[in-house]
């Protein structure tokens, strides 16, 4: 899984981070090892504090590891610049956070468009690109509102709508649907799996095992270790065995 | 494309905050304007020639030639002169004010003055500048026009009658004043002597007809300024030393004009300059605030591919902007402001005080480079923010003190005790907004004192020595007469009989200036800071200055020689006097005669009943004695000091722009951190009252503490520091004035009141969010 | 298949086809209906127990057919089930066994087991996303949900279960 060849679009190899606040040191990653092929969505799992963020926030440039390594397109990136790693977020990495994350002073459109102005799109592109995202995701009507006065669902999309915006080769978001209700998850995971059917690659953190088994892999974090990182086997409902029934219509078998 | 992101964010960011691009943008234009006016005051009160120069496009070097030479060819022959204004034909005569109409004729004093003759079109090189009335007109009756400073000595303006005469008196014309100029061919009357006239050339010839009594006034503008001297040399040998009469160059123009005393102008640059420091420190904790408050936005912007640089660049950008916008406004301002505080001052005119482009452009710099290094280190710091902050706030904790806890169980309102400590979380702002409010505090406390000192001095200007507003000197009359005269004056208090007499004091190479000043039996009412008045003969009392330069204190003796007589003064007081250079040595007039030495010159200094002009009383004076006798007003101090007063008055309101500045960012800053408090403490039990005031309290503590520090420092500072100034001049300690206690307490109080309303709005608005939040747990 | 049988039978009589046909529109493919010969089966017995009774309905074109009705101790019995609380879904004992027992022989490695438990959760919950964006009638649609919830829940009891291994 983890092979140094073309197709692999982020490989991380003993990721550690370690903070230390108040003279205590708290290990929120400890030696994680993993890879995403071009093209692949992969989920990582795990429950609350397992280290889920922390990992997404170092594969996205947005906090530095403690130590180990990580390359994106064969690069390697671990040891780059604050200013290096802006500038491979602006086309490469698309990065979404767990709450929200909108710039407060700039209306839904121009959070949108801006991330895609640096991206490299013309500001025609840009406006188009937010149209098509926010359209898809229901917000068409809040292109001018501002942020703050929305609720958590819609900064949500939003924010997702944000990290798309510049097409980025590698989309990292951080509980996408987290406080979002059954209609707003389901726009979410069309446009994943839409982006995803484009071959987008993308990297997801979450809870919500209705979106994790969307993916092609699941990579299971406990305590800041990857205790698990295996492909989703197909749905077991096309499995069908002689005198076995299909293990989807079994866990729908009502029983009296 | 970027740069096109940054824009949009600038654009955002200034629409979504219009209070705070606004107050940088404000302190931007007030310092500017305020720094504009303090050079344009001290510019014009110290050295109006550059103004003066520029203004009326003058020539840097003046001739005066024999009449016929000619001067055509000078250009071609003598390198570096770019443009010759001239010739002019000129002639001297005497002017004197005619009479009134139907009375016996004019037998006022006549003054020598210089007529020059000039056509009705000015010129382009050396053009007078009319300050007042219209310039010379080809009609017959056009008149005449006085240079200003010559016209203010005689007490004329547009509309006078005068007499001219020829040297000889074979010719008198009357004449009506057109108008006022002001040129920067020659010095101010009376430092400059005679006084200018500029007449048309038929009126010239009308007064002195003989061509041999004309001469030619050409003037140079040269190309190399520093080198007027070279120029002049080859004129002279171009033009032959004997057509040559007098030649004054620019230097000297400008020394002549230059003024002794240029405290006013000081007073307000350094003012100017401690309001740029408020404004960089206002500035400052605007933006450090703000790179608080968007902590999350500004990683936010990393997250989607801002890089550091950009950050900093970005916030640059925005605050460049706002400061650019900020200094036109100021030019603006100050262009407008300009003749209001300069309006009716006599001797500081508008083209004096013109801010040379040069002192604009450091002004202009120096402000900008002020915003921008303001803004950069803040910048800096927002460009280091790591992208995480968009969704790992810091909230700034602390812990209760024992202190607090004690106070808190010793029935100290909770509201108050959180509020207060609240205030002293976050160090490091707190350290700003404190220093960002006591300097402008300080600042604004010096200046009620510098303003309490004025008010003195206006009020009651015997208090620096300047009981005596008019002179006489008795001129053509005997001192009985002279004095009868004064008597029969009702507006006359009280006249003292005095005498000037030159002392050389072994050691010194020059003489100092000494005053018999009444007698010691009637000594003359000067203001004693330290020690007491003469009251015996060979008592005397000195100004700093003067004990300064003879190296004596109060209580010591001196011994000095007037004209071979030896004298010795204890000298029992010191006073202030800002006469003769500030350096006077008084006396009883008796003194002198006990001991035998002369007393060469008498006048008497006059001091007269409350609310009399001294200009009206000299003139009715020397009208009352038939043009006899010479009073003189003393140059009143508190001509120029209005313009200090109102000069201060806009710096105290910049400088309140500047503290409200870090008074709002400062509670902006409480609000953000205390959202989630506020929700809190309501949540703890505290009422919606006690939640307010404990926002409230945060940011008032802070300002309690400032102004505290800033009023305290200021007391100690104000009066001695306007002493510090006044003795640099010769003053001498003591003039200094403590701020008035009512204008103190009004500063304060308003201080204090801002803080709490400063704080009170987004307080209130911060607890129904606050609770909100603590609901939806964001 | 007596309750429901019964709660049918309740609201009017029917045959056997009707009662079938019954079952498929009201639960769709979450109930896989039965096949006719044990609904036949299921009424006999019924009709045994003294539950329901049946009568022969003459048909002009088509053979006899048998119409059951609900007898009043028929209707006791229902509104006794109906009265009467349900026991919630109890964990996959199968799992609980192997994560027990496995390590007890000494055969298997536990945290194996749960990860493969987990992708097999995982592709259940696919098939059940992809069958309820399928799904357009109200109560299969419900009936889908409930079993996500309930997978959720078996994720989460298996993070439950890593936690306490560790």
């Amino acid at each position: 899984m983890i092979g140094e060849h073309e197709h692999t679009m982020l490989r991380a190899c003993s990721l550690t981070k370690t903070f230390t606040a108040n003279g205590s040191t708290t290990t929120a990653v400890r030696g994680a090892d993993l890879g995403l092929r071009r093209g692949e969505f992969a989920v990582v799992l795990g429950s609350p504090g397992s280290g889920k963020s922390t990992l997404l926030h170092l594969l996205g440039g947005l906090e530095r590891p403690t130590s180990g390594q990580i390359w994106l397109n064969g690069q390697r990136v671990d040891g780059l610049s604050q200013a290096r790693w802006a500038v491979l977020r602006r086309r490469e990495i698309g990065f979404m956070f767990q709450f929200a994350g909108l710039i407060e002073n700039m209306t839904v459109a121009d959070n949108v468009e801006v991330a895609a102005l640096m991206g490299g799109a013309s500001r025609r592109q840009a406006a188009g690109r937010r149209q098509e995202l926010l359209t898809e995701l229901g917000l068409a009507d809040l292109a001018g509102a501002a942020p703050a006065r929305l609720p958590v669902s819609e900064q949500q999309r939003v924010a997702l709508a944000r990290a798309m915006a510049a097409r980025p080769a590698l989309l990292l978001a951080d509980e996408p649907t987290g406080g979002l209700d059954n209609v707003a998850t389901l726009a979410v995971q069309r446009l994943l799996a839409r982006a995803h059917a484009d071959g987008q690659s993308i990297l997801l953190a979450t809870r919500d095992s209705r979106v994790a088994s969307a993916a092609d892999r699941v990579i299971s974090l406990f305590d800041g270790m990857v205790a698990d990182d295996a492909p989703l086997p197909d749905a077991p409902r096309e499995v069908t065995g002689p005198g076995r029934r299909s293990a989807v219509r079994e866990v729908l078998r009502l029983r009296d | 494309m970027r740069v096109r992101a940054m824009a949009r964010w600038i654009r955002a960011d200034l629409r979504a905050s219009a209070g705070r691009a606004l107050a940088i943008g404000g302190v931007v234009a007030g310092v500017v304007t305020a720094l504009l006016l303090s050079a344009g005051v001290l510019q014009g009160a110290t050295n109006p020639w550059q103004g003066l120069f520029s203004a009326t496009r003058g020539a840097q070097v003046w001739l005066h030639l024999a009449p016929g030479t000619g001067v055509s060819g000078l250009r071609a022959q003598v390198p570096g002169i770019e443009a010759v204004a001239g010739p002019y034909a000129a002639t001297a005569a005497t002017v004197q004010l005619a009479g009134q109409p139907g009375s016996a004729g004019e037998n006022g004093q006549r003054t020598r003055v210089e007529l020059r003759a000039m056509s009705a079109r000015l010129p382009d090189i050396g053009r007078p500048l009319v300050t007042s009335g219209h310039w010379l007109s080809d009609s017959p009756t056009s008149g005449v026009v006085l240079e200003a400073t010559f016209a203010q000595a005689l007490h004329v303006s547009a509309g006078s009658v005068l007499v001219l005469e020829s040297v000889d008196g074979s010719t008198r014309v009357r004449v009506r004043v057109a108008g006022l100029a002001e040129t920067a061919d020659q010095g101010f009357y009376p430092d400059q002597t005679p006084g200018l006239i500029w007449v048309l050339p038929g009126l010239l010839r009308q007064v002195e007809p003989l061509a041999g009594h004309t001469d030619e006034v050409v003037g140079l503008r040269i190309a190399d300024p520093a080198g007027s001297g070279v120029a002049v040399q080859q004129v002279v040998t171009q033009l032959g030393s004997s057509t040559v009469g007098t030649v004054s160059t620019w230097q000297q123009v400008e020394q002549s004009m230059a003024r002794r005393n240029p405290l006013l102008g000081l007073v307000l640059a350094l003012f100017g300059l401690l309001a740029l420091v408020a404004a960089v420190l206002a500035i400052v904790n605007v933006t450090s605030g703000r790179v608080l408050i968007q902590r999350a936005d500004l990683g936010m912007l990393k997250t989607i591919g801002f890089t550091p640089a950009q950050v900093l660049a970005m916030l640059t950008a925005e605050h460049a902007l706002l400061a650019g916008v900020g200094v036109v406004a100021g030019l603006v301002a100050a262009k407008l402001a300009m003749p209001l505080l300069l309006g009716g001052v006599p001797g500081v005119s508008m083209a004096a005080a013109a801010v040379p482009a040069g002192w604009a452009a450091v002004i202009i710099g120096g402000t900008l480079a002020a915003v921008l290094l303001a803004t950069a280190v803040p910048a800096w710091h927002a460009g280091r923010i790591l992208p995480v902050a968009a969704v790992r706030s810091a909230p700034p904790h602390g812990h209760l003190s024992r202190l607090a806890m004690a106070v808190m169980a010793a029935g100290m309102p909770p509201a108050v005790v959180l509020g207060a400590r609240a205030a002293f979380v976050r160090r490091l702002p707190a350290a700003l907004t404190i220093s960002g409010l006591a300097i402008p505090m300080l600042t604004i406390t010096i200046g009620l004192g510098c303003w309490a000192t004025l008010d003195e001095v206006q009020r009651s200007p015997a208090d620096i020595g300047m009981a005596a507003s008019v002179t006489v000197a008795p001129g053509s009359m005997t001192l009985p007469q002279a004095d009868r005269l004064i008597r029969a004056d009702p507006q006359v208090q009280a006249a003292y009989a005095s005498v000037r007499a030159d002392a050389l004091v072994p050691g010194e190479t020059a003489t100092i200036t000494t005053l018999g000043m009444g007698t010691s039996a009637r000594p003359y009412p000067f203001h004693v800071v330290q020690g007491n008045l003469y009251h015996a003969p060979e008592e005397a009392v000195a100004t700093q200055a003067l004990l300064d330069a003879l190296q004596v204190h109060v209580g010591q003796f001196v011994r000095m020689w007037f004209g071979g007589v030896p004298v010795t003064f204890h000298v029992v007081g010191r006073i202030i006097d800002p006469q003769y250079g500030g350096e006077v040595l008084a006396y009883g007039r008796d003194t002198l005669a006990d001991e035998g030495a002369t007393a060469p010159l008498g006048f008497y200094s006059l001091v007269l009943r409350h609310g009399i002009s001294a200009g009206v009383a000299a003139a009715r004076l020397e009208r009352a004695s038939g043009g006899r006798v010479d009073a003189q007003a003393v140059p009143d101090p508190a001509d120029q000091l209005g313009i200090v007063q109102g000069a201060l008055a806009g710096l105290i309101a910049v400088l309140a722009l500047t503290g409200l500045t870090t008074l709002l960012t400062a509670s902006l800053l409480g609000r953000r951190d205390h959202q989630r408090d506020a929700g809190v403490l309501a949540a703890m039990g505290l009422t919606p009252l006690q939640v307010t005031a404990a926002l409230v309290l945060r940011t008032t503590v802070l300002a309690l503490l400032s102004v505290a520090i800033g009023a305290g420092a200021g007391l100690l500072i104000a009066t001695r520091l306007i002493s510090a100034v006044s003795r640099l001049y010769g003053l001498g300690a003591g003039i200094g004035r403590p701020p008035s206690s009512v204008a103190l307490a009004v500063a304060v109080t308003a201080a204090i009141a801002l803080a709490a309303l400063a704080s009170a709005g987004p307080a209130s608005r911060s607890r129904d969010r606050g609770q909100a939040r603590l609901v939806t747990g964001r | 298949m007596r309750m429901p049988l019964l709660a049918l039978l309740a609201k009017e009589p029917a045959h056997g086809y009707e009662l079938r046909g019954q079952l498929e529109q009201i639960f769709g493919q979450a109930y896989p209906a039965p096949n006719i010969g044990q609904i036949y089966v299921t009424l006999q017995r019924l009709e045994r127990d003294g539950l329901v009774h049946s009568q022969d309905v003459v048909q002009s074109t088509r053979p006899n057919k048998r119409v059951y009705e609900l007898t009043d101790a028929g209707r006791e019995v229902l509104l006794r089930w109906l009265d009467r609380t349900s026991d919630g879904a109890r964990v996959r004992d199968e799992f609980f066994m192997k994560l027990t027992l496995g390590a007890l022989s000494g055969s298997a490695d536990q945290l194996g087991l749960i990860n493969r438990q987990r992708r097999h959760y995982l592709a259940q919950m696919r098939g059940l996303a992809e069958l309820a964006a399928s799904a357009d009638r109200r109560i299969p649609r419900l009936l889908i949900e409930g079993a996500m919830l309930h997978l959720q829940a078996d994720l989460d009891w298996l993070q439950r279960c890593q936690e306490d291994l560790a």
